[in-house]
């Protein structure tokens, strides 16, 4: 019998779904976490410009006092140092941590098997972290935190959002994950795993340092450990993770070799914890155990070999995709720089060298190489695979695709470089005693190379949001769902493919 | 639903050549490890660098770079204490870089700068000092003053 649905009163309706402040749908928290980095990497990339601008033209800077209500008084100083303080914080845990906490909950259900055990609870994380990155990066102007140009501690109370916000994300994934973990396990789960719990004991030891009230220089120590560590366990473990994942997916081929996989796994986890101790520059440390440290750095392109190799071999036969702007063509870039960056660690970690470049702009240079470059690449690999399976829309047509692509990748390469050499060139006039003008007039060129690269760069962000915007109103739906276990033959499931056998 | 959708393998052990490379890093490693186990660490936790040059005697870098963190100074001064909001303090060690300050150089030219530093003393109370907080005021002690000063000056 069917319903006359115009005589029906209110009560005989159905109830309309109410709709969670949180959202709490499959998938949601993967797309909420990716498309809030998008968001930090066209305002991450745009700090590293204003950063060079000071550099090159410091009275382009702030020093603004207030006179809030209740004798308040709110500084606000915005000048080189806190610029590059707020890009490295911005870049590291708003751009780099959000794109990766994003591509663990978009692949970890697809590797086990089993949803997240709470997408609201995920993206409840999401608020507490990036309301804590927020008011870190806030905190830096605002004078609260010295411009130590590493890695800030934040004050307490945003610590206490931070790591609270990262046991949530232990919890969640762990949660998931735990009853698949066998010996089939897919090396990404041993990344992800890894650098979470990493990345968790890291920021609350560095958190609870300062209440140690330990003298000089060991907080300088401390934090230039967790930085170190921070990268090679969390940006670089997620990184990887990510990358062994979308390269044979968006390929269609079997991973290579997983002997050579969980080789490049061990090498990286004993690597890491070894290469923090390079960063310990201080005469009251012992020399030999700094040489292990840096003799670590530069073993770490051991696990990168591995990883490039494991990959590039697994490309076989479908060589063709890296000519187009989709997934692999990014996948292949963040590949470039990995082993890239490896390598100039490494060289950056000889002790001559390090002698010659260490107080440089060389190591913010390779601070861009491996951040942007690899991890950032890496990053964007994912989202160009992931989108279109979380939103079941196909990219669009339009040229931005490309321009995010050369627009990110020349900008990387240019500003990194650019750093690079500024500070071999800044290594050189501090050894023959050049006064800070000839200094400064020298580096000005090296500066603008960069202030053109990391400018490019946050064009690509904004393209990306553009384009992401593009897809929701405009793309064509597709559908993702799988059917068939992927054929290694097929034609080039490329991201732009509908109902493609790679879909997941 | 979430499909559960491994990614296979083609093979499970390690080539040969991953073994053999992996032998030749590490004894690479080694080799240079074992080169390289006497020596001093230079002071340059934090990442500042004096300009141009070298720890001299006598001052505590490590100290005064702890007490530069704690103050802040390199928030106005720069990283490489070349100047932002706050002047340019490389080669301070010649005498004060605002006009305001050289009477306060003149009278006293041992100690002017752990004056201006602490900013408590009257010989500094009328000079308008800016954005520069008076770290005398419980901020710093004098000893932290005296350290920072006395790093200061080294740098040329």
């Amino acid at each position: 019998m069917s319903a006359n649905l115009k005589k029906l009163r209110p009560y005989d309706q159905a109830p309309r779904p109410r709709r969670s402040l949180v959202p709490g749908a499959p998938d949601s928290a993967a797309t909420l976490w990716l498309v809030v980095a998008a968001l930090w990497l066209a305002a991450s990339t745009g700090i590293g410009a204003l950063w060079i601008v000071q550099q090159i033209a410091p009275q382009l800077s702030l020093n603004l006092h207030f006179a809030g209500p209740l004798h308040i008084n709110i500084r606000v100083v915005i000048e080189a140092s806190r610029s590059l303080a707020a890009f490295q914080n911005a870049v590291v845990f708003g751009w780099l941590t959000n794109a990766a906490i994003g591509a663990i909950w978009f692949i970890a259900p697809r590797l086990s098997g089993r949803p997240l055990v709470s997408n609201a609870g995920a993206n409840t994380a999401l608020g507490l972290w990036n309301l804590a990155v927020l008011l870190g990066v806030a905190s830096i102007y605002l004078g609260i935190l010295p411009a130590t140009g590493v890695l800030s501690v934040f004050p307490l109370p945003v610590d206490a959002l931070a790591v609270l916000a990262l046991l949530m994300v232990n919890g969640i994934f762990w949660g998931s994950v735990v009853r698949g973990i066998g010996p089939t396990t897919y090396v990404s789960i041993g990344y992800f795993g890894i650098g979470l719990l990493a990345f968790l004991g890291l920021y609350a030891f560095d958190a609870a340092a300062p209440l140690l009230n330990l003298a000089a220089p060991w907080p300088a120590l401390i934090d230039g450990f967790f930085a170190r560590a921070l990268e090679t366990y969390w940006l670089l473990g997620a990184a990887v993770g990510t990358l062994y994942y979308v390269i044979p997916r968006a390929t269609g081929n079997p991973l290579y070799s997983t002997g050579l996989a969980l080789l490049g796994l061990l090498a990286w986890l004993v690597l890491s914890v070894l290469s923090g101790l390079g960063t310990l520059l201080d005469p009251s440390i012992p020399y030999a155990l700094t040489t292990l440290g840096n003799v670590a750095t530069m073993l770490l392109v051991l696990p990168a070999f591995l990883v490039v190799a494991n990959l590039l071999l697994s490309m076989r036969g479908r060589w063709s995709l890296m000519l187009g702007t989709g997934t692999i063509a990014f996948a292949l870039i963040a590949l470039a720089f990995l082993l890239a960056s490896s390598i100039l660690q490494g060289v950056g970690a000889l002790r001559t060298v390090q002698a010659h470049v260490i107080g440089t702009e060389w190591p913010l240079g390779d601070f861009i190489y491996a951040s942007l470059g690899a991890y950032g690449f890496a990053a964007l690999a994912l989202t160009d695979h992931a989108f279109p399976r979380l939103l079941r829309r196909v990219w669009g047509d339009s040229p931005l695709g490309t321009a995010v692509l050369w627009a990110s990748f020349i900008g990387t390469a240019v500003a990194g470089i650019a750093l690079m050499f500024g500070g071999l060139a800044q290594g050189s006039l501090f050894t023959q005693g050049a006064t800070p003008d000839v200094i400064n007039g020298t580096l000005v060129w090296f500066r603008l190379g960069a202030l053109g690269g990391l400018g490019l760069t946050a064009l690509g962000g904004l393209g990306m949001l553009g384009n992401l915007f593009l897809m929701y109103t405009d793309g064509r739906l597709a559908d993702y769902a799988v059917t068939d276990p992927p054929a290694p033959s097929s034609t080039a499931p490329s991201s732009t493919a509908s109902a493609s056998p790679a879909g997941s | 639903m979430t499909i559960h959708t491994p990614i296979p393998s083609r093979r499970r052990g390690v080539p040969a050549w991953g073994l053999w490379l992996t032998i030749f890093l590490l004894l690479v490693g080694g080799v240079y490890f074992a080169s390289n186990l006497s020596g001093t660490n230079p002071a340059l936790a934090g990442g500042i660098r004096a300009s141009g040059s070298a720890a001299p005697g006598g001052v505590d870098i490590a100290a005064a770079l702890g007490v530069a963190k704690k103050a802040g100074c390199q928030g106005c001064h720069g990283q490489e204490w070349t100047g932002g909001i706050g002047p340019n303090l490389v080669g301070i060690v010649n005498g004060p870089k605002t006009p305001d300050l050289t009477a306060v150089a003149k009278a006293h030219p041992d100690d002017w700068l752990q004056l201006w530093i602490a900013g408590t003393d009257p010989a500094v109370a009328k000079i308008n000092r800016g954005p520069m907080p008076k770290f005398g005021d419980g901020t710093l002690s004098p000893d932290e003053i005296d350290t920072i000063a006395a790093y200061l000056k080294t740098l040329k």
